[in-house]
């Protein structure tokens, strides 16, 4: 009930921030499409709660924040660093693809690490989540490009990279 | 000198306005020039993030430090969270429908 009604304020919260003025009409709004919110996230949030009531010593927090900003940063780099040559592709007079489906083994264990190892896949230049194997912790992954075996190897290593950072957060 | 930093926050802003421009004119000459449906895909996670955080971090930047750009700042952070969800979940629902990529070299997965 207590993570429930946190979660209930939190977005509420949100709903006000997003307003910009406080009335009894946004109020009211605000408060049946929260409890919607809140009712629908409920699966979720035991799992953010119990990453939150985790109990870290200092140092180990600040490594994790630290981790996070890295974690965050790779996100937007990969981003745009992706953007650009896509978008290379598309205005090329002859575009040229050497598509390639792989899979790839995690080491990861929880589900909301997984979640996010595969938000970074999906942003790393020229690569796209297709599924992934729970039983035996394999994501297919979707290659735009892949010339050679060494670059195939590299963009494999990236990935391995991003893995690490992210086993620091959550494991 | 607040005029000139008014004019070099201006010049930022068109920057990473025109920058978004030219991913999200890429985005959707991608979708209609890729031949498969993967390929589209990828035209569509990567340019659309690109270019929708570029305008809205131009549009930060015109604003500059005021309670819209905390809106705008809150609009990023939901784009970076649901938009490779959203692009996993259409090629997850593709590849179980057996939708199967046009153009491949090279297939690692064991059918």
């Amino acid at each position: 009930m207590k993570k429930k009604l946190l979660t209930f304020i939190l977005t509420l919260a949100l709903w006000l921030v997003f307003a910009g003025h406080i009335n009894f009409s946004v109020f009211l709004l605000g408060t049946l499409v929260t409890i919607i919110c809140s009712i629908i996230s409920r699966m979720f949030a035991a799992e953010v709660f119990r990453l939150l009531l985790m109990n870290y010593e200092v140092k180990v927090s600040f490594v994790k924040i630290y981790y996070i900003f890295l974690v965050v940063g790779a996100f937007i780099y990969d981003a745009f660093l992706s953007a650009v040559r896509v978008s290379k592709h598309v205005f090329e007079i002859n575009p040229s693809f050497s598509p390639k489906t792989v899979q790839i083994k995690t080491s990861l264990q929880n589900l909301p690490s997984i979640m996010i190892l595969s938000n970074l896949i999906a942003l790393t230049p020229g690569t796209l989540i297709m599924d992934f194997n729970i039983l035996n912790k394999n994501y297919f992954i979707h290659w735009i490009d892949v010339r050679s075996e060494d670059e195939a190897a590299l963009k494999k290593a990236l990935i391995g990279k991003h893995e690490k950072w992210i086993a620091k957060i959550f494991e | 000198m607040i005029n000139s930093i008014s004019i070099l926050r201006e010049i930022i802003a068109y920057v990473f306005l025109i920058t978004g421009t030219y991913f999200l004119i890429s985005n959707a000459i991608g979708m209609i020039r890729f031949p498969d449906f993967y390929l589209r895909l990828h035209a569509s996670s990567k340019c659309l993030i690109a270019g929708s955080i570029s305008v809205l971090m131009g549009c930060i930047v015109l604003e500059g430090i005021s309670y819209i750009s905390l809106k705008l700042i809150i609009i990023i952070i939901f784009l970076l969270i649901t938009n490779p969800v959203a692009i996993h979940a259409i090629a997850h629902f593709a590849y179980n429908y057996s939708i199967k990529p046009q153009k491949i070299v090279k297939n690692d997965i064991k059918q």
